[in-house]
Formats: structure tokens, C-alpha cells, sequence
């Protein structure tokens, strides 16, 4: 047998677990690279769920800090990826509850409207506006949506996950992470109609 | 074609036509899912909804994408996310969200806090043998630099951070004292006298004139 011994080149990127295992050992940078490489899929899902900004923040910050620091409860029985996204997920929805719906409501609005007030910078501010007025749509959706099927499809959707990592995500068996999708959409569908263009 | 015979037992036809419409199926599945979709324009439709609002239509969630936010409030993000994350002490994210029990735990900290702090500043008076000034009303007097102790109220407080060993400090549940709670300093009280406890815990304290009600506890030796 060939004994290979392998030296990591200086710019090779680094898997999530030896990112974890450098944050545990002490080192700061792995934390850095961690949350560079999952703070835009973190922040997605939590603004699906919360439907702004503010809190979408706030719940990216719970979701990374609880998951750093509590390594042991990790263990490697799923990706770094899957760990974060639940726990941002459950923080996520915990935020929403204690805003309560009608809250959620009017923040989306006044978020809508600073989105509306923003300077364009595309070609076409019509096509700009447009594109908001459907986001808000859909997030309004998405809102009437049942908890369960929300959070299944926003980590499909917006997490990027498979349907094996989102069933180990919510552990729910992979033919309800199926229901759950095609019932989601058939409401979707029905509570937007031809509204938003395909 | 007979579904019942030709799907996998254990999936439904929806759940199918969500799995193929996300490309989740294997290639034996796809087929069969494919053949029952020529059958009618139902079963179409339905697959139509799903890859509608499937991660596949790519084009349509880049549209639906909220915007990201800026590099300096990432950046200010990670800042917190550190901060917390590397101190051993951090039990949580730097802006903890005012939930009702910590509210009312601070609170319920102040109001516990501060007869302990008046009494403290009575029982200064009385070992020393000093008679204040004329009473000043309203909180906080610190005229002449006597320790005093700033009231607020919950919607003025937001927790930046905690560690453990604060936590345990805080009450948590109503507070003791439900009615407002009159803050003064040193100078703002006359004591008439001070009797020897009877019971041997609490010293009874009468004040100049009439007041509201001061809890007294003896200072520590």
C-alpha cells in the first residue's frame, strides 16, 4: 500500500467540517469563511419567512451564533449547510410568532414601499417596479400558507436543499416533504392565479 | 394504464408529479409518471402549477430574489455574530430581542434593586450620624454627588448582551413591588429615628414628616 501524505496548498478551500474542526481548535478565520460562504442561503430562507429585512438579520445572527457555539451538539450526522438552515429556520418562525401576522404584514409594507422609494438602477425602473410588486405578492402568499408547508417550501426553494436534506432538516420522511411541496404550490397557484408572470 | 399497479406503492400521484416536476425522481419512476401525464390535461395542468413554483424555473426565483443586504451590514452582522461567538461567556446573539420574561425580569431587578439601594443609603446615614437636608422630591437627586439609582422603564431597555453569570441575577416573573416605585438618593430623606429590631432582622426606621413607604434592609457587616 502507498502511504501518501498530503499537504493542503495555501489557497485549497476548505470542506465545513475542517472549517469546524479549525473553529474549534481556536482559530478565528474559520468562522469568517463560514459565514461568507452561507450568510446569502441563511439570509434567503429567513426573509421568506419573515418577509424583512430587520428580522431576517436577526435571525441569520441567532441561527449562526447558536450553531457555533454549541459544536457539540453537531456530532456530523448532517451538513453544516442542513444544521444552519434549521436552526435559522427555527428562529426564524420563532421571530414571526412573536411578531404575529398583522406585524409581519405591515413591516412587509413599509419594506415594499423603501424598496419602491430606492433609486433604480436597472434600464428599466418599470420593469424594477414590477418585479417588487410580484415579490410582495408573493410573499403575501407564502404568508397564508400552513407553517409546515411554508418551511418546507422555502427549504426547497430558497435553502437549495434536496428533498433528503430538508426531510432531515424538519425529520419528516421524504413522501411528506412531496405532499407538502405539491399541496404548497397547488395553494400558491391558487392564491395568486395569473397574477405573477411566469 | 393501471396507476395503482405501475407507481410506487407507497407515493401518491401527487406527491409523484412534485418529486418529477423538481427532478427528484429516478429514471424508472420519471418514465412511469411520464406516461400517466399523456393521459389527460388534468394531470398537466397540476404538473404545470408544480414547475411553476419549482427551483427548476430558475428565471422566475432569480426575479423573486429579495435583495441582498449591503456589504456593511454584513459586515456588521458578522461584527455581532463574532463578538458573541467568541466570547465564552456569550450565551446568545449581541441584540437579544426584548421578550416579555426578560422585560419583566429586568424590571423586576430594578424594583428589587432599589429599596435595597435606598435602604443601603439609610443605613449609611444612620452610621454616620448625619442628618440630610430638606427632602428633594422626584429621583435621582445627585446634588451633592450621593449615590442614586436611574429608574427606567421597560420599553427604554434593549439588552446588548449578556453573559451567564448576569443571568442569574435576573428575576424572572412579576415584580415583587407592582405599584411605581420612588427612587432618592441620600439627601432626599430625613430620618426621625432608628429602633433596635424586635425581632432581630429588621430595624424599624421612622422618617420627618409624611411619605410613601420605604423598604429598609440592614447593611451587610
Amino acid at each position: 500500500m502507498l502511504a501518501v501524505s498530503v499537504h493542503a496548498a495555501p489557497n485549497v478551500e476548505l470542506s465545513d467540517s475542517q472549517l469546524l474542526a479549525r473553529h474549534a481548535a481556536g482559530d478565528r478565520e474559520a468562522l469568517d469563511e463560514l459565514f461568507r460562504r452561507y450568510r446569502g442561503l441563511a439570509y434567503r430562507v429567513a426573509y421568506r419567512l419573515l418577509g424583512n429585512e430587520a428580522d431576517a438579520l436577526d435571525a441569520v445572527q441567532e441561527g449562526f451564533v447558536k450553531v457555533m457555539t454549541h459544536l457539540h451538539g453537531f456530532q456530523g450526522r448532517s451538513s453544516f449547510k442542513t444544521w444552519l438552515l434549521r436552526v435559522v429556520s427555527n428562529a426564524s418562525l420563532d421571530l414571526g410568532r412573536q411578531r404575529g401576522r398583522r406585524e409581519q404584514f405591515h413591516r412587509e409594507d413599509a419594506a415594499l414601499e423603501a424598496e419602491l422609494d430606492t433609486p433604480v438602477s436597472s434600464l428599466d425602473p418599470g420593469r424594477d417596479l414590477e418585479r417588487a410588486d410580484q415579490r410582495r405578492l408573493l410573499m403575501d402568499a407564502l404568508a397564508r400558507l400552513p407553517e409546515a408547508q411554508r418551511r418546507t417550501f422555502v427549504l426547497h426553494v430558497d435553502g437549495d436543499l434536496s428533498y433528503r436534506e430538508v426531510a432531515d432538516v424538519l425529520e419528516i420522511s421524504i413522501g411528506t416533504v412531496m405532499s407538502r411541496l405539491f399541496y404548497a404550490r397547488q395553494k400558491l397557484r391558487a392564491l395568486l392565479s395569473d397574477r405573477l408572470q411566469k | 394504464m393501471n396507476e395503482s399497479e405501475s407507481l410506487p406503492p407507497n407515493l401518491s400521484w401527487h406527491q409523484l408529479l412534485a418529486a418529477y416536476a423538481d427532478g427528484e425522481l429516478d429514471e424508472a419512476t420519471r418514465v412511469l409518471v411520464e406516461h400517466k401525464l399523456r393521459g389527460g390535461a388534468d394531470a398537466a395542468n397540476e404538473l404545470d402549477t408544480q414547475r411553476r413554483f419549482s427551483p427548476t424555473n430558475k428565471a422566475f426565483w432569480n426575479a423573486m430574489r429579495p435583495a441582498n443586504p449591503s456589504e456593511q451590514q454584513w459586515n456588521d452582522l458578522h461584527s455581532r455574530i463574532a463578538e458573541s461567538v467568541h466570547s465564552d461567556a456569550a450565551v446568545g446573539p449581541t441584540r437579544v430581542r426584548r421578550s416579555r420574561w426578560l422585560r419583566r425580569g429586568l424590571l423586576a431587578t430594578i424594583v428589587a434593586a432599589v429599596p435595597a439601594a435606598t435602604a443601603a443609603a439609610v443605613t449609611l446615614i444612620v452610621v454616620l450620624g448625619r442628618h440630610p437636608a430638606t427632602p428633594v422630591h422626584g429621583p435621582g437627586s445627585t446634588d451633592d454627588g450621593a449615590d442614586a439609582i436611574v429608574t427606567t422603564l421597560p420599553e427604554d431597555i434593549d439588552i446588548q448582551s449578556m453573559r451567564p453569570a448576569d443571568a442569574r441575577h435576573l428575576v424572572v416573573g412579576q415584580p415583587p413591588y407592582p405599584d411605581e416605585v420612588t427612587l432618592v438618593a441620600v439627601t432626599d430623606i430625613q430620618l426621625d429615628g432608628v429602633l433596635p429590631s424586635r425581632d432581630g432582622t429588621m430595624p424599624e426606621v421612622s422618617l420627618v414628616g409624611d411619605g410613601p413607604p420605604i423598604m429598609f434592609s440592614p447593611r451587610p457587616r
